[in-house]
């Protein structure tokens, strides 16, 4: 059997997931449940019903933007590990937009998202600008800045936009029209779902049909390379990292306009770090990044009912994350294994059939 | 027959990486105290045989024997306790210590309170030293020493370590024709002393000059061993490539014009580490013309190149291509003057990852031929990847191949191919053949021909002094950063440019003068007669 590339890391990333999901079933075992049970709940509180659904698809909507923001940024050469951060810098640029901006109704939330996607991206383009100068390594500099988002953010909303006698940091509530439009009455599922997935295919338009989109996947592929045949290696640079910090920006926008209705201390309870994950799953596939944020989204939305059905703490669909994180990091090591025992499986199909036919 | 002693024996080894057979059924038979010399072209499999001797990856299936005994080789360590010693391509050594602590490296003696005992250490250098007539200066420090020297300390390491069988990995890529006949005479010698000598290499002169046997690899499987008095170059070409190898000679049309195309005033630029690299020197090719720099690597032929493209910061001097100054446009600019094909393809010239079709047209992403608005015509690039295939015969299942899955003869077609596609008057190629096979490097060079007959300013920069005689009109030697001698290949011999190589010879005359083809000759310096003839 012969597996071609393309094929191989969507069928490595399903393994890793039936593999985490095997060892999260020893662990509800140990546990004491049974892990059908506990998964069956899991399957049921995510997908089951349009309500469960509607939870996993607005659960999704986020990870839909940081995911393909770190894949964006990822496929043009900067390993972005600084979602976090400028999803909480989008979030906060759209709740000010929220509740201040006196414009009309109906500008309001293409304002409050430009302004996301705006802060989001300038937030990228500093990791940027220090590796274009000063050659400084961006994972570094984007994992430091998380924590300077978080806690400027919170700072903010603690004192000067702190909304009155509200018990802990957080904004006012933004106005009305500047909500998401709800998909489903009773959740919050709302048009950012769709946003987003439109988001995942003009990139991935972008990247297959378009000069900028060719000049970044060579930049993202090999920068020597990008600079000798004469792309403007600094440019695209920015230009990815903007790309990149923007989407995951407009990703803090939806939590704020779609979710909260304001903007919360620690409003992302990692978010953006799953937009990591999702990437590296969907090998920075624009597309890729759609199936892969919505299973993130059932194991966040259903990890909730498992808690209910059993005594499996919705910590455990956490634990799950974790290990399939850890798969894919052994992704490229496990397809050579695997490829290795195929062949082997192979050789010695074939030595048998020539002893066979001797 | 039964009685001749094996040194190494392999039977029936195979290695598979995934879904591709490296090796494939691999039988030899090395016998004790031999040369035995393995030769096939890039990728026929003679990195990975060498590294299942040396422990370095295991075999899928096959079984060797060292001295006769069935053994399992799991790490170099092991390779070490069986008398098995390597010399890399490129040397493990550190820079910063002597010769003799690298020696022992690993091994130290050791005095009380686990000491050093450098006394010791510099006697047992220079006992294996003499031992081997190796001529090394046991308190110099490595980073002083040449690349001959270099390959000389990689040897007896491999010897201090009681190595009786000694793997040579293309040992002759990085030394000039002199230091090459140094080695042979050293493993003549190391032969007749009773070690076993195993030579890597794909250079057929070399084999047929210093082996007892051969064994020719082709895709991963031996194609037979013979004993070299019993057959030649032709035979051996033949076996690797398997058909007839045709070396049609090259042919060069008298030029048109006498037109300075491409000049190049004064160049200095320094590398990483602030160390000038080149001295300001100053080459013109003419339009028709093959004007080679050869030399010895890490003379400057890297910063070179990469100041042309861009790469390098130029400190001082001019890159004036039909008088423009081109030092001064960005890579982009300079590309639209001037194509390069860059010495190292797998790093620069290509991106590995990319399709085959991606690699074709780049350059060219932004240009009319293929663009409409902001999006990529696929049509009209198509059809240009799909022409440059076919005309430059590049052997691929499809556009949408990953180039890193080609070999590397089609590889290095796929840059040649995009960088003569632009129809750039001046082109600055180098090493075009390296790691590249034999027909694939006589297709380059006839490509280059062409062009250079239809009036192509070409700057060649190669080691490959073979390479160099074959396309050169002029020659000029790049020795320590500076021009240190110019040359037409029929004036002088390899043996002959090898001394300007090592800087034992010198051209007393000015760059400037150096790098006129036409200037008035200058009779006091002693080997540069041969500098100043009319070009043919």
């Amino acid at each position: 059997m012969k597996i071609s590339r393309k094929l191989l890391l969507p069928l490595i990333s399903l393994c890793a997931l039936i593999a985490s999901l095997i060892i999260g079933a020893i662990i509800i075992l140990i546990n004491g449940d049974n892990p059908l049970v506990a998964y069956g709940a899991l399957i049921e509180g995510s997908f089951n019903g349009m309500p469960n659904l509607a939870g996993t698809l607005s659960s999704a909507t986020p990870l839909l933007f940081t995911g393909l923001g770190v894949a964006v940024a990822f496929k043009s050469g900067m390993a972005n590990i600084g979602a976090e951060g400028q999803l909480y810098m989008g979030a906060i640029a759209a709740a000010l937009v929220g509740v201040y901006l006196p414009w009309p109704g109906i500008s309001l939330i293409p304002a409050a998202l430009l302004a996301a996607f705006a802060a989001g991206g300038l937030y990228g383009l500093i990791p940027a600008a220090l590796k274009i100068k000063t050659d400084t390594n961006e994972v570094v500099t984007t994992l430091m800045l998380n924590y300077v988002a978080t806690l400027l953010t919170s700072y903010l909303v603690n004192y000067p936009f702190k909304a009155p006698g509200a018990p802990l940091g957080m904004t006012e509530d933004i106005q009305k029209a500047a909500r998401l439009p709800l998909l489903y009455s009773g959740s919050r599922f709302n048009i950012g779902f769709i946003l987003a997935i439109a988001a995942c295919v003009l990139v991935a338009l972008m990247f297959r049909y378009t000069t900028m989109g060719y000049e970044m996947r060579m930049l993202g592929q090999n920068s020597v390379y990008s600079k000798y045949i004469g792309i403007d290696v600094s440019a695209r640079m920015l230009q990815g990292m903007f790309l990149g910090g923007g989407l995951a920006g407009v990703g803090g926008a939806t939590l704020v306009l779609g979710i909260q209705y304001r903007f919360v201390q620690n409003i992302s309870p990692g978010y953006g770090f799953d937009g990591l994950t999702i990437a590296l799953m969907a090998g920075f596939s624009a597309i890729g990044v759609i199936p892969m944020a919505i299973l993130f989204g059932a194991l966040r939305s259903g990890g909730l009912s498992m808690e209910l059905a059993t005594s499996v703490p919705s910590e455990l669909s956490k634990v799950v994350q974790a290990i399939i994180i850890l798969f894919m990091a052994a992704q490229v090591s496990l397809a050579l294994y695997f490829t290795e025992f195929m062949t082997r499986l192979r050789h010695r199909r074939e030595k048998k059939q020539a002893t066979g036919g001797a | 027959m039964r009685n001749i002693e094996y040194a190494v024996e392999m039977t029936d080894v195979c290695k598979n990486y995934g879904l591709v057979q490296a090796n494939k059924d691999i039988n030899l038979k090395v016998v004790k105290g031999e040369i035995h010399a393995i030769v096939g072209e890039n990728g026929a499999g003679k990195t990975t045989l060498t590294n299942i001797l040396y422990g370095m990856i295991t075999p899928s299936s096959g079984s060797v024997a060292i001295n006769g005994q069935p053994v399992r080789i799991p790490s170099p360590k092991a390779a070490i306790a069986l008398g098995i010693g390597m010399v890399h391509q490129h040397f493990k050594l550190v820079p910063n210590f002597t010769v003799a602590e690298n020696i022992c490296l690993g091994h130290e003696p050791i005095k009380s309170l686990r000491r050093v005992d450098k006394k010791r250490m510099l006697e047992h250098t220079r006992e294996i030293s003499e031992r081997y007539g190796l001529v090394v200066e046991p308190e110099k420090r490595v980073r002083d020493l040449s690349v001959g020297l270099l390959q000389r300390v990689e040897i007896l390491k491999a010897l201090s370590r009681g190595a009786e069988i000694l793997i040579l990995d293309e040992p002759t890529a990085v030394l000039t024709p002199l230091e090459c006949r140094d080695l042979f005479k050293v493993l003549r010698g190391m032969s007749g002393q009773g070690k076993t000598v195993l030579l890597i290499t794909h250079k057929l002169k070399e084999v047929m000059e210093v082996s007892h046997h051969i064994t020719v690899l082709r895709r991963g499987i031996t194609m037979g061993t013979l004993e070299t008095s019993d057959t030649d170059e032709r035979r051996l070409a033949g076996l690797m490539m398997g058909k007839e190898a045709d070396f049609v000679p090259l042919e060069k049309k008298p030029r048109r014009e006498d037109k300075t195309a491409f000049l190049i005033r004064g160049l200095q630029v320094r590398d990483n580490f602030n160390i000038v690299k080149l001295k300001g020197i100053s080459l013109e090719v003419m339009a028709g013309e093959i004007l080679t720099v050869a030399g010895v690597e890490g003379n400057g032929q890297t910063e070179l190149v990469e100041a042309l493209m861009g790469f390098a910061r130029i400190e001082a001097g001019q890159v004036l291509v039909d008088g423009e100054d081109i030092a001064r446009r960005n890579a982009r600019g300079r590309r639209e003057r001037c194509s390069f094909i860059p010495e190292d393809r797998m790093k620069t010239g290509l991106n590995l990852d990319g399709s085959v079709h991606d690699n074709l047209i780049a350059g060219r992403q932004r240009s009319p031929e293929i663009k409409r608005g902001p999006f990529f015509d696929y049509r009209k690039s198509s059809r240009l990847a799909e022409d440059l295939v076919r005309k430059f015969n590049i052997k691929t299942a499809g556009l949408d191949i990953e180039v890193s899955s080609l070999s590397g003869g089609n590889q290095q077609k796929i840059v040649v191919a995009r960088e003569m596609s632009f129809g750039n008057k001046v082109l600055v190629v180098a090493q075009p053949s390296r790691g590249v096979d034999i027909g694939a490097t006589n297709f380059i060079h006839e490509q280059l021909t062409a062009a250079r007959n239809a009036g192509c300013a070409i700057l060649l920069i190669s080691t490959d002094l073979d390479e160099v005689y074959a396309l050169s009109d002029r020659i000029q030697v790049l020795f320590d950063g500076e021009i240190v001698g110019s040359f037409t290949p029929d004036s002088l011999s390899q043996q002959e440019i090898g001394l300007y190589m090592t800087g034992v010879n010198r051209c007393s005359a000015t760059p400037e003068d150096a790098a006129r083809p036409t200037a008035a000759p200058n009779k006091d310096s002693g080997g540069c007669e041969a500098a100043h003839e009319d070009i043919p």
